[in-house]
């Protein structure tokens, strides 16, 4: 039993919470900026990159599908500036049209299943597969050898997304709040929103892997609506979206793992919804509060 | 030769490509495109909910269409709902709220999914194709549910046209005139969340929204008249629907909900660069 | 003879904030009155709240003798600000126009053609009979200022509420906009506008209420534009008196 809980459970809360700081961090500086879907948008694009980068190099090695998954996260935030020349149409339905467009190539692609053997999953792309973490060598002295892959690569994506919003903290600051003031000055604006767009579509691509889509969407936008809601200057609030996160994560894994036991079923339940419950629920209780007082 | 089966098909998409084609265009000029993306996703709690209901009816197990449509229904109005709540009692921007129901609800939606494997009956093959849209063929009684709900859809919209434009121009003016601005919109969001579920079957339900978007911003790029919109976005929907459902029934490996989707994107991409009124050839002209 | 607007005792509170407080004010049928203030004294609310747009939290509304309520408010016109709709609307300046017989047509009837003639009509007053199939978006501010009035004359309303009509137009506009008031006054309509411009008040209306969450004067221009009351309802943000 304990060995279990080193072996599965810990792993999975590794993962489930370095995912949520990245995503977190990334999330907060988008809802302010009123881009909140775009988190929507570039996780969804994600599967016809992931798909394309297992047909051109024929393996499900990490490194050909990170790459097409950066690659069509990049491609679809160009499109959505293309069309956005044309005034007429809003930024959302931009989106839309971007993404569901691409989204619709990945699961045509998916279905191809050029070479058959390897199984590619769009269900396992979409809620993500955090119960099938395991690290058998976890505490002894091979352990770093039977380390998910995932780990590293989150590891240092946290890294970086923590360093980069610390060190730019202050441009970013600006560039939200005050555009203009901080063209004024001679930053570029239009490099910070693209600067921000790229460490999400990273962080996303990152987060992707281990913990699906759907659950990318959560960790961006939820955390960062409570802090919102919570929370009135930039520091506070970026820590209240990471430390959301983090208790999202933590919660929303406990009660996937624990509900069976309570409710009596067999196997464990989702814990990529579980946490993004969570994450309604907590946005919830926050309005809730605010709203009252 | 198009068989019969083929034709019913046809005529079943094509019918919910004009409905969607023709609710887009008040969706797009509401600004409201993407609470379809919040509702179309949090229909899928109610489809769970909606099968374990039947499971427990004794309801062809569990498959039971319209059961699981009522499900996807009240699930979809109650995210809806929400979105509107935590606009209007928090200080969350709309696209802000949308992510959180969004997510939270299709979390809610794939639990339930989890649970429902646990059941074991490999029941849940039958709730997939709600999710990525049908790959084979559709059966008569769902083409038909989809052909009456779409023609629902058609009418009302038809008779009501006057003041769904009034109430996407100007909704102050359309409440100084006496009508209730939450009454239309909910008329809006209803019309929405009818197209929706009856696309969940064919499109699935991330794809079902590029219906209701993709067509009316093509018809957005080629004209300035809504009278003309209203002709070209369904006409464009309509046949994106039928021939996306055509090739995926004579091609193997050809998902319809994806195809639908993709050549309603290639009429947005022709007409980005030639259509008349906002395309792309015409851009140099205008100051 | 009954005042065509009355308000008495009017509060509108935006959550905890109070922006009409205790305001009571009168405009005389079958004359051209503004409604002038600084920013944020509630004009724009004041003609919402009349028009039932913004809930109120007490007083009284009589539009033309009768208590405000739907039936009572068929009778009033009422003109946003230009800036409060989307002109990239896919519309030509017929179907603005239009928009003003809807309630005439009856809900859930479509429009016919003799009410697109009808429509012309009153672009023709306004002097845009030659732009009616132009998109909206590809008129001027005030092209798009005039298409609005003709919009309002279309409700064949007794009174007009206004929120400010001259806000934004060229002075050729202006003339042409302050013609047809005279004329809608001259066939024993009323006018209410919103107004901003204090330079003009005195040239454009026959009364003006000065007003900053209540009443401060009101009555013909003339006795209300004095440096006193307009001190009071501008405090010290007054730079500039009209003399």
């Amino acid at each position: 039993m304990n060995d279990m809980i080193l072996q599965i459970d810990l792993p999975a809360l590794l993962i489930a919470t370095m995912a949520a700081i990245i995503c977190s961090l990334c999330g907060a500086f988008l809802v302010l900026r009123r881009q909140a879907l775009m988190s929507d948008a570039l996780s969804h694009v994600v599967l016809p990159g992931i798909v394309t980068g297992y047909l051109v190099s024929g393996t499900i090695a990490a490194l050909p599908m990170l790459l097409g998954a950066l690659g069509a996260c990049l491609l679809a935030v160009s499109l959505m500036a293309l069309i956005r020349r044309v005034r007429i149409i809003e930024s959302g339905a931009i989106m839309g049209i971007v993404f569901t467009t691409l989204f619709a190539l990945g699961v045509l692609l998916l279905e191809q299943k050029v070479g058959g053997r390897v199984h590619l999953d769009a269900h396992h792309a979409l809620y993500g597969a955090l119960e099938l973490t395991y690290w058998p060598g976890i505490f002894t002295p091979d352990m770093w050898q039977t380390m998910p892959a995932d780990m590293p690569l989150l590891f240092f994506v946290m890294l970086a997304v923590t360093m980069l919003v610390l060190v730019f903290y202050k441009e970013l600051k600006l560039a939200t709040f005050d555009p203009l003031l901080a063209q004024g000055q001679g930053l570029r604006p239009a490099w910070v929103s693209a600067g921000l767009l790229a460490l999400s579509a990273v962080g996303c691509v990152a987060a992707f892997q281990a913990v699906g889509s759907i659950l990318v969407i959560a960790l961006f936008i939820c955390p960062a609506a409570c802090a919102r809601l919570l929370t009135s200057s930039l520091a506070g609030y970026l820590c209240c979206s990471a430390s959301c996160a983090i208790l999202m994560a933590v919660i929303g894994y406990g009660l996937a793992a624990t509900a069976p036991l309570w409710l009596g079923i067999p196997a464990a339940l989702s814990a990529a919804g579980m946490i993004a419950v969570t994450g309604g629920v907590m946005v919830a209780l926050a309005a809730c509060y605010t709203s009252r007082t | 030769m198009i068989s019969y089966n083929t034709l019913i098909v046809l005529l079943g998409t094509g019918v919910l490509g004009i409905a969607a084609g023709l609710t887009g265009v008040f969706l797009l000029l509401r600004k409201r495109s993407l609470l379809s993306d919040a509702v179309s996703h949090a229909t899928l709690p109610g489809i769970a909910l909606g099968f374990l209901a039947a499971l427990a009816l004794g309801l062809d197990d569990g498959r039971h269409l319209p059961t699981l449509l009522i499900g996807a229904a009240c699930s979809g109005i109650i995210g809806a709902g929400a979105v509107q709540w935590l606009k209007d009692h928090s200080r969350l921007s709309e696209d802000t709220a949308i992510g959180v129901i969004l997510s939270s609800f299709f979390g809610l939606g794939i639990v339930l999914l989890s649970y429902i494997q646990t059941l074991g009956t490999g029941s849940r093959a039958g709730l997939d194709s709600f999710l990525l849209g049908q790959t084979a063929a559709l059966t008569r009684e769902e083409i038909s549910v989809t052909a009456v709900m779409a023609l629902t859809v058609i009418a009302a919209i038809l008779i009501l046209r006057k003041e769904l434009t009034l109430l996407c121009f100007d909704p102050i003016f359309t409440a100084a005139r006496g009508l209730s601005l939450r009454w239309l919109d909910m008329l809006l969001m209803a019309l929405m969340l009818a197209v929706v579920c009856t696309g969940l079957k064919t499109v699935g339900l991330i794809l079902v929204i590029a219906l209701l978007i993709i067509p009316a911003a093509t018809a957005r790029l080629w004209t300035d008249r809504l009278s003309l919109m209203l002709i070209l976005a369904p006409l464009t929907g309509g046949i994106s629907a039928a021939s996306g459902a055509l090739i995926s029934a004579y091609i193997a490996h050809m998902p319809a909900g994806a195809m639908i989707v993709l050549i309603a994107a290639l009429f947005l991409a022709i007409s980005f660069i030639i259509a008349p009124a906002h395309g792309l050839i015409h851009w140099r002209r205008r100051p | 003879m009954t005042p065509a607007l009355c308000v008495t005792n009017l509060c509108v509170d935006y959550g905890t904030k109070r922006v009409l407080d205790n305001a009571s004010l009168e405009a005389a049928s079958g004359r051209i009155t503004a409604i002038i203030g600084p920013n944020g004294a509630g004009k724009s609310t004041l003609i919402k709240a009349v028009m039932g747009l913004v809930p109120i939290s007490s007083g009284d509304i009589q539009l033309l003798g009768h208590k405000a309520d739907r039936r009572s408010r068929k009778q009033v016109a009422y003109m946003p600000q230009r800036t409060a709709v989307d002109w990239d609307f896919p519309a030509s300046a017929l179907d603005v126009v239009a928009m003003g017989l809807y309630a005439d047509i009856g809900w859930g009837r479509p429009v016919r053609r003799r009410h697109l003639t009808e429509a012309l009509t009153y672009l023709e007053k306004v002097g845009l009979a030659d732009l009616a199939k132009r998109p909206i978006g590809q008129l001027s501010g005030g092209q798009q200022q005039r298409v609005f009035l003709a919009r309002a004359l279309a409700q064949k309303a007794d009174l007009y509420l206004m929120d400010e009509p001259f806000a934004g137009v060229d002075a050729a506009t202006e003339a042409s906009i302050l013609d047809i008031l005279k004329g809608m006054k001259a066939t024993g309509r009323t006018v209410i506008c919103v107004h901003h411009d204090l330079q003009t008040v005195t040239d454009y209306f026959d009364d003006a209420i000065a007003f900053n969450i209540r009443t401060i004067a009101s009555g013909p221009v003339k006795e209300v534009m004095t440096p006193e009351h307009l001190q009071r309802a501008y405090g010290g943000r007054l730079l500039m008196v009209a003399s």
